[in-house]
């Protein structure tokens, strides 16, 4: 085995890390019933997030859908990151680069890369057109009170799509930590995160989403440094020590003895494996992916986080412009250290779990199953589950908070009832979240796909529908109505095309070349390109845009005197 | 912003002022080095692999026509039984979630596996060989299995060095494997369609595509990985920062105030 650096005699780090390898060599139940350690340390924080969202809760519109604009740069950074970091981040992440290889990291890059372009086009222009909701802006733009009904009915969308994974990862969670089963789990953690929204709103939800992003990196990078130190890689920067276990799982490793002693998982397997090239190669056949589906898969996530409704929505939130660009540089900086750290679990968790003996683990839960594998102490692993919890759940709060937003704010009072009172928007907000938690939950329960796969799918849908609105919206005057409506329309006929393909199945012929070409997870890598093509193509050949949005855009978004 | 014609025209392409000029010219640099790091590289490396087999895959192809014969030494089924195992050993194979590369694949390992195994066991142990393992195969409860499964693996216990060598690599690994994979529809002979489709199998599992990328150790990684899991967020948070700096260097030029 390769290793940087051995450390291992640092007598204060084996002091610092004794209690981790309590029972590492003694066998553990992977699923088993209720654990009552890790199930404290989730109640004790699922307490405090709501006790945070009651201290800091809305008390008026204002509140609720834009927190005021009274958040620092760092903590804006804070809650992006926060915000960003899902169940797809912290579980989905490693279960694809565990199931898929080196086509996993095509979601680490998309999901990372994406971020340039959200702040170089999008960022600072969204925060000086000076709206509330990505609707508010398409509305706005578009001159148009249909475009901005559609547009709201899209985020309500997207925000299900994406919370649908969500619920996924917290019903796995849930049912790992108490025992249950995972519809009943889907339902407890459901209405949780349902109830503390509500009560919180965003400006809650944003102090919230600093105290979970502290929770989450610490819960996850804890147990990845503890891995690479009882496995004999450099531990001091999990990152960077994992990179031999990868060779080594090129290479195979036989049965490492260090010090005497050998190495193995918690169920008393060797540490060892036959040579597996095919989890670092590129689109190795093996993994049944193809370069292009690499490519496909990391451009339309690209473009997907510049298009998602509840990330645009966070750059209303921040008091200038330069703020708004600033908490994307530490949004992105706080996300990637849990990127850099995720694909310890994948690489460990190969590993851990070779030996047939083990059986076939849930992709999903891989990064608590290798902390288990990997002879971590039960209470570090239940506070890695509770950090999982979190990353749900802090996305899910601005997920129910942007779709709560679409529905009331968009659709009820600027296209049913404009004269409706902040009181009765705040109610219909509430009711609308009800909604889609009660539609949520209900798709959650058929666990469609990998938690990763089924958020790729609101990436794609973004890319298609708001991405190419925001971006000719903000950087060519001459997009008009009839353009936006004929991109929308096309954005909207392909992703039909593709999700409608995936429900029907290989029942009809074309299922396997549109599956292939058009899947579920990537279909914008054709979809946001043609939506933009359509646009600018039917905003030439109609009247041009008005002269007073024209106005607005060249004195307020771009001028260098707004 | 000071327009030209006063028409408020305003296009990405075509900026009307130094302040849109210096900030598209930014912006587009900034896009264009992110395109080239992220596509460019790929590119690059689907470019340049190569198609490379692994050992096991070597050993395979110089003692396949022997085997499938019937011919072959001892030391070439030991060869064969133990590329068969490496594929039997990758974790993709047992992936549920890829039937439709694996197809009956697993089906056909398993079998090939028993196959060997039986040809290489002496004949005075092939009868016990068999039952054992039949008796195993047969069950149909986990628990039954895992019972069975140990009795299987008791027998094996001293006789291990018919199938597996002791100086072989890998040889705990191999030896659960063999325990969990074995299968026994075809100890005698095996049928022709498995032959054929072993060819397939092996190319499948024991060939990647490589290149000075791939193989290039970095911090211990394989380059590639390391440029794509770490050096391109890295790279993602440096443009970041760039694109926020030079944006309060320009305002500044400009006395743009936000």
């Amino acid at each position: 085995m390769k290793k940087l650096f051995n450390l291992k005699s640092f007598l204060i780090a084996g002091l610092f890390l004794l209690p981790a390898f309590v029972n590492a060599s003694t066998a553990v139940e992977l699923e088993g019933g209720f654990k009552t350690g890790p199930a404290i340390i989730l109640i004790t924080i699922l307490i405090a997030f709501i006790l945070v969202g009651i201290v800091f809760r809305a008390k008026n519109t204002n509140d609720f859908y834009a927190a005021g604009r009274s958040i620092s740069r760092v903590g804006s950074g804070m809650a992006i990151a926060s915000n960003w970091m899902s169940a797809a981040s912290f579980l989905g992440m490693a279960a694809l680069m565990y199931g898929f290889g080196y086509h996993g990291l095509a979601y680490v890059v998309g999901w990372t890369g994406g971020y340039v372009l959200l702040l170089v086009l999008m960022a600072g222009q969204i925060r000086r057109y000076g709206k509330y909701t990505a609707s508010d802006f398409i509305g706005d733009r578009f001159y148009s009170r249909g475009l901005r009904a559609s547009a709201a009915v899209i985020v309500i969308i997207i925000s299900i799509a994406y919370c649908v994974g969500q619920f996924g990862g917290i019903g796995i969670m849930f049912k790992w930590i108490l025992g249950l089963n995972y519809e009943l789990s889907v339902i407890i953690g459901g209405s949780v995160v349902l109830s503390y929204t509500l009560i919180s709103g965003m400006l809650g939800v944003t102090k919230n989403q600093q105290i979970q992003y502290v929770i989450i990196i610490v819960s996850f990078i804890i147990p990845s440094v503890i891995l690479c130190f009882k496995f004999d890689y450099f531990w001091l920067l999990p990152p960077i020590g994992y990179g031999a276990v990868v060779s080594d799982i090129v290479t195979g490793i036989s049965a490492p003895i260090v010090d005497g002693v050998a190495m193995a998982n918690s169920i008393g397997n060797d540490f060892a494996m036959m040579p597996n090239p095919e989890f670092a190669m590129p689109w190795d056949n093996a993994t049944g992916k193809s370069f292009f589906q690499w490519m496909a898969v990391a451009f339309s996530l690209m473009i997907g986080t510049a298009g998602l409704p509840h990330v645009l929505q966070r750059f209303y939130v921040v008091p200038k412009t330069s703020d708004a660009r600033w908490s994307v540089v530490w949004g992105l900086f706080f996300i990637c250290i849990l990127y850099w750290v995720a694909p310890v679990y994948s690489a460990f968790g190969e590993v851990l779990s070779s030996n047939p003996e083990v059986g076939k683990l849930a992709k999903d839960a891989i990064v608590v199953y290798t902390a288990q594998l990997g002879g971590v102490n039960n209470l570090v692993v239940g506070f890695l589950a509770a950090g999982g919890v979190s990353a749900a759940f802090s996305t899910v709060s601005g997920l129910f908070v942007s779709g709560a937003s679409a529905f009331s704010h968009d659709l009820y009072v600027k296209v049913f009832n404009p004269e409706a009172d902040s009181k009765t928007q705040l109610k219909v907000a509430r009711i609308g979240t009800v909604i889609m938690a009660l539609i949520v939950t209900s798709i959650a329960l058929f666990k469609l796909a990998l938690i990763g796969q089924l958020v790729a799918v609101a990436f794609s849908l973004a890319a298609c529908t708001m991405f190419p609105l925001f971006l000719l919206g903000i950087w060519w005057s001459g997009s008009n109505r009839q353009g936006a409506i004929a991109g929308l329309i096309v954005g909207v006929v392909i992703s039909l095309i593709s999700l409608l393909n995936s429900m029907l199945g290989d029942i009809w012929i074309f299922y396997d070349f549109l599956n292939y070409w058009l899947g579920p997870w990537y279909f914008a890598w054709i979809g946001a390109p043609m939506a933009i093509f359509a646009n600018i193509i039917v905003s030439k050949m109609t009247p041009e845009t008005p002269i007073e949005i024209r106005k607005f855009l060249a004195e307020k978004v771009h001028s260098s005197a707004s | 912003m000071e327009d030209k014609n006063n028409d408020y025209r305003l296009s990405f392409f075509k900026p009307n002022n130094e302040y849109s000029r210096s900030n598209r010219n930014l912006v587009f640099t900034l896009v264009i080095i992110w395109a080239m790091a992220v596509f460019g590289f790929h590119i690059l490396m689907r470019i340049i692999e190569k198609p490379k087999p692994e050992e096991a895959m070597i050993e395979y192809q110089k003692v396949k026509t022997n085997v499938f014969s019937e011919k072959s030494s001892v030391q070439e089924k030991q060869k064969f039984c133990s590329s068969v195992m490496s594929v039997l050993g990758k974790a993709y194979l047992r992936d549920p979630k890829l039937k439709k590369i694996n197809k009956d694949y697993q089906e056909v390992l398993n079998n090939t596996l028993g196959w060997i195994s039986y040809s290489l066991m002496p004949k005075n142990l092939r009868k016990e060989f068999e039952n054992k393992l039949k008796s195993y195969n047969s069950e149909k409860t986990e628990e039954k299995i895992s019972e069975k499964r140990g009795f299987f693996s008791d027998f094996m216990e001293p006789h291990w060095n018919f199938i597996i060598p002791k100086d072989s690599k890998f040889s705990n690994v191999k030896k659960s494997i063999f325990i969990y994979q074995i299968k026994s529809d075809n100890l005698f002979k095996l049928p022709s369609e498995y032959q054929k489709k072993m060819d397939v199998i092996m190319e499948l599992y024991l060939v990647h595509n490589q290149s000075f990328l791939t193989d290039t150790k970095f911090l211990g990684f394989p380059f590639h990985y390391f440029y794509s899991a770490i050096f391109l967020l890295v790279l993602f948070v440096f443009l970041c920062w760039v694109y926020a700096y030079q944006t309060e260097v320009l305002n500044k030029k400009f006395s743009v105030e936000e």
